[in-house]
């Protein structure tokens, strides 16, 4: 196995409040390999944002990455100069954002837009930054985009502004790109679209993806793997298949019970009683534990690590084996 | 587009119909027109006369309406106090006061402007959190102290400037002039910053918050992840965007810049419309109160569509669909 | 939500509030800043002293009969030609300039006070009339407020000064100076609290507690000003307390300007504008602690508005 694109160790993000430094990321670790798609799922302020955020060097005061690394090809870059960090951004991570609608600045015309960004990563006259900009818009499946250089993000509609988007993502043929739930604010049908063209676009350029979104059935579609996070942790990660159907801790398993559809038909679908806690309100031991089913002593005392169980790894001291599950059957 | 310019052009002539109105209602009800004329000695009959003359018993819709035909004409009738028709006292004094206002206008934006997006750009720094400790200062400053102060330093203490007056002016036909003479531009210095202080820690101050408002938005995050650098961030992005609110804000300004000139114009005897009008309320001589109240709200709502104007260059939505 | 409910929460909004208040950013941030503590003391000090002139003043500067002509223009004790009886030195009238200070400070905050507080009532009650009725009193009030919003605060303030010389004449206006100068300077601060409350109103007239009380025929209004009033408070304030440094610095300029308070009832602009007469001849002192005053009262209620307007709206930090 090539050695992965991204990899984060122990990352740790916190705030600093009047109450004292509240942690709201607390010792994520995982990999994406070149070309893979990393889906990346959890409850509202779960932390996945923020994760995404730290990758790419974008938290804001009062957050601060407060511990662990982040290695993009095999190069460290939460310690980068900031002027460093800002040339590794756009060029070899890109972001995607939720809100088409209003991450495009309403006042330019979106060729200056792409071309700025263009120009800014490459050596491209203004010429060549223009004759990029068609091809990338084309790619994107943007029509007569030659003339559509001239137009303001007004003048197209959501789905239209996120391919734009996506574009202005691509323009430096990042290895990465980080999209935070890219089809969250658009309509149905038009989701399916920006999830094939993602879909297209890692194959062609054999780009990494980390997708950030709350529908099992985009990750089903697209992610080759998946994170589960939990309170500001990972709780389980592993390919797709095995996270959906086979999972080994009991909150993604709780996660995906909940979800109709996604398991075979007889599998009940059941909710998690209570609430994940906020940053700063987490117990101690395993963040779940006061949710859980199946706790045991040690989830209130120790704090869980990951560790391989069958294909995927998860974080819990009593996790869904087979067995267990067929003993109680 | 020209919708949108049509109907807030109506309302603009709105607006100034209201304000002839409030006028008229002044000129009319405020006092009795003939008996602020005329002396003590003179006759009832007479009075009379003279009350038939002006017009004053036709029906009211017609006075006003005369009233305004008159404004329209640049007809605001006599001062009660100086016995000469408004209009010529106003015109003598109105390049006065439109040479200041526009001196502390350049004066309040071209410093206001930049301090803003710097304090704005680098909001915890010390620089920038002394320059809104002044700033708020500048604010709590009464106008008419700053010019007690600057005249004391500057003209009382050192010498290097007047401490009253417009200098030697040029007369260029209707025009009088202070800018094309030293003494004209010396003795515009004192005055333009004291009006343009005030003015000046206002736009700074809003500049700043809209700064700091644009820079948390998506667009802005957005460009950072695209890696540009932060001079097309702060500069191409961040304060094209603050410049619809700050455009509005200094339209709103340079209106009320020509009625602080009224203080400025008092403390350092500047011959302008403002002296004239302070003059005029301590004397309660109604015609100019009235005729400088048209004035003025002509200026403003005047500035106001030529804000409007600007809207269509700076914002592709609104050529579009007419508002925000 | 059935209106049984609502009332019994009626007096617990306030209780609500208040706990929140407790709870909030404003003590917090109180505490921590040395600036605004020292602000509260300064207007604190002030005011109250100024509301006490005639207790703690050496002598009556109202008190024309009083005054020695020989006295006029003396310098602070501390100067050469100072005289102990008059501690910051006297006025060209002879008059003690500290107690003419503090009388005048007096006079200042009274009538910034009062025109704030008829801006105050003025506002909240038309935006309550403007959001609840709606229609043309919506429409009347709120295209008045644009057209006051056209017009500087000062000129509005001057117009009405002048309209009222004009109606009252210059003898029936002796000692009405004051509300005068109330009117003309609260006329010109009410648009703010309208804006404010009709947004506030038009919210909460679509409660449900507001249609079923309809319903049932009690005064909708009386239930639903007691939940807009609560809701309102803190914005207001914070309006009310920035409008007052503008007031206070709005009286001084009229006054400045010779259409305030007659110069035999000084206010703080007054006692500036006679010392400006004299400040080529060197007597600076006349100008200078009035000014001081003026100043400081106005700053530190500036400061004291600006950390009410960032602690009450804490997005905006
Ligand atoms: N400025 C801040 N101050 C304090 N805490 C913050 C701040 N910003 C984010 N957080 C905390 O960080 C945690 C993670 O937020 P994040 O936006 O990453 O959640 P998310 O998983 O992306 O949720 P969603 O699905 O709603 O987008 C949240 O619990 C939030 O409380
Ligand atoms: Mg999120």
């Amino acid at each position: 196995m090539s050695p992965p694109v991204l990899s984060v160790r122990d990352l740790v993000v916190e705030f600093a409040t009047r109450k004292g430094p509240l942690r709201a990321i607390d010792g994520v670790s995982f990999d994406i390999a070149r070309g893979e798609v990393l889906g990346v799922v959890g409850e509202s302020g779960a932390g996945k944002s923020l994760t995404g955020t730290a990758v790419i060097g974008l938290v804001e005061a009062p957050g601060r990455i407060a511990g662990g690394e982040i290695h993009l090809a095999g190069r460290r870059i939460d310690t980068l100069p900031k002027d460093e960090m800002r040339r590794v951004r756009g060029k070899q991570i890109g972001m995607i954002f939720q809100d088409p609608l209003t991450s495009l600045d309403p006042l330019m015309r979106i060729g200056d837009q792409l071309i700025e960004t263009i120009q800014t990563h490459t050596a491209a006259t203004r010429a060549q930054a223009r004759d990029r900009a068609v091809h990338l818009l084309e790619e994107v499946g943007i029509p007569a985009a030659a003339e559509r250089l001239m137009a303001h993000p007004h003048q197209f509609s959501g789905g239209m502004r996120q391919r734009v988007v996506i574009a202005l993502a691509l323009a430096a043929e990042p290895d990465i790109v980080i999209a935070d739930e890219p089809t969250t604010a658009l309509d149905v049908s038009v989701q399916a679209q920006i999830i094939a063209l993602l879909k297209r676009l890692t194959r062609d350029h054999g780009m990494a993806v980390m997708l950030i979104t709350h529908d099992m059935g985009v990750i089903a579609q697209i992610a080759d793997r998946v994170a589960v996070m939990y309170a500001g942790r990972i709780a389980e990660i592993g390919p797709v298949r095995d996270v959906i159907g086979r999972p080994h801790h009991p909150y993604t398993a709780g996660l995906m019970g909940s979800i109709p559809g996604l398991r075979s038909e007889h599998a009940r679908l059941k909710q998690i009683p209570g609430a994940m806690p906020r940053p700063g309100a987490i117990p101690p031991g395993c963040a779940f534990n006061p949710r859980c089913d199946r706790v045991i002593e040690r989830c209130r005392a120790e704090r869980p690590d990951l560790s391989p169980f069958g294909h995927t790894s998860a974080a819990c001291h009593a996790p869904i084996s087979r067995e267990t599950e067929e003993a109680g059957r | 587009m020209p919708t949108h310019l049509i109907r807030r052009l109506f309302e603009a002539v709105l607006v100034l119909v209201v304000v002839a109105v409030v006028a008229f209602t002044l000129f009319r009800f405020v006092g009795d027109p003939v008996n602020q004329m005329v002396g003590q000695d003179v006759s009832i009959a007479e009075r009379e006369r003279l009350r038939r003359e002006l017009g004053l018993d036709d029906a009211l819709f017609v006075q006003c309406a005369r009233f305004i035909w008159n404004a329209l004409h640049f007809d605001f009738g006599t001062s009660y106090k100086f016995r000469q028709p408004v209009t010529d006292l106003i015109g003598a004094r109105l390049p006065a006061t439109l040479e200041l206002a526009f001196a502390a206008s350049v004066f309040a934006i071209a410093i206001g402007i930049p301090l803003g997006v710097r304090t704005g750009i680098h909001r915890d720094g010390a620089l920038s959190k002394t320059i809104m400790a002044v700033s708020l200062i500048g604010v709590s400053l009464p106008t008419f102290l700053i010019g007690i102060l600057l005249i004391y330093l500057f003209a009382v203490t050192l010498h290097w400037l007047p401490s009253y007056g417009r200098g030697d002016v040029v007369n260029l036909g209707f025009w009088a002039t202070g800018f094309l003479t030293g003494s004209g531009l010396r003795a515009l210095i004192l005055p333009a910053t004291t009006l343009g202080l005030f003015q000046l820690t206002l736009v700074m101050r809003l500049v700043r918050s809209e700064m700091l408002e644009v820079l948390r938005t998506d667009y802005i995050r957005f460009c950072r992840a695209r890696g540009l650098t932060d001079r097309a961030i702060h500069f191409r992005h961040a304060l094209k965007n603050t410049l619809v609110p700050v455009v509005t804000i200094i339209g709103l300004q340079i209106g009320s810049i020509i009625a602080f000139a009224i203080i400025t114009e008092t403390v350092f005897q500047w011959p302008g419309m403002g002296l004239l009008f302070i003059q005029a309320v301590q004397n309660a001589d109604i015609p100019i109160m009235a005729a400088y109240l048209m004035l003025t709200s002509v200026i403003f709502v005047g500035i106001n569509l030529v804000v409007d104007l600007i809207y269509h260059f700076i914002d592709p939505r609104i050529r579009v669909s007419g508002r925000l | 939500m059935s209106l049984r409910d609502d009332r019994e929460g009626f007096g617990s909004v306030w209780n609500r509030r208040w706990r929140a208040f407790a709870d909030s950013h404003l003590l917090y941030s109180f505490g921590r800043s040395k600036l605004v503590m020292v602000a509260a003391v300064f207007a604190v000090v002030v005011i109250g002293a100024a509301l006490a002139a005639p207790l703690i003043a050496p002598t009556n500067p109202l008190d024309l009969a009083s005054l020695d002509l020989m006295d006029a223009r003396i310098p602070p004790m501390w100067m050469e030609g100072g005289d102990p009886r008059f501690v910051i030195g006297t006025d060209d009238q002879g008059r003690d300039l500290l107690s003419a200070l503090l009388y005048g400070a007096q006079v200042s905050i009274g009538v910034s006070l009062c025109a704030v507080g008829l801006a105050i009532l003025l506002g909240v009650g038309l935006g309550l009339v403007s959001g609840y009725f709606g229609g043309i009193f919506d429409t009347l009030i709120m295209r008045a407020a644009d057209v006051q919003l056209t017009f500087p605060a000062i000129l509005t303030a001057l117009l009405v000064n002048g309209a009222a010389r004009a109606v009252l004449g210059d003898q029936r206006l002796q000692g009405g100076e004051f509300w005068v100068l109330v009117v003309s300077i609260g006329l010109a601060f009410w648009v703010q609290y309208a804006r404010t409350v009709r947004a506030s109103t038009l919210q909460e007239r679509h409660k449900d507690y507001v249609q079923a009380a309809r319903l049932i025929g009690v005064p909708a209004w009386k239930i639903m000003f007691g939940h807009v009033l609560p809701n309102v408070l803190g914005p207001v304030t914070v309006i009310a307390t920035i409008n007052l440094a503008l007031a206070i610095i709005t009286e001084a300029t009229l006054s400045f300007l010779g259409v305030g308070l007659p110069p035999t009832h000084p206010s703080l602009g007054t006692l500036v504008r006679i010392g400006n007469d004299f400040l080529m001849s060197g007597e600076w002192w006349i100008v200078f602690f009035p000014g001081l005053v003026l100043a400081g009262l106005a700053l530190s209620v500036n400061i004291l508005g600006d950390w009410l307007r960032d602690a009450l709206n804490p997005k905006l930090r």
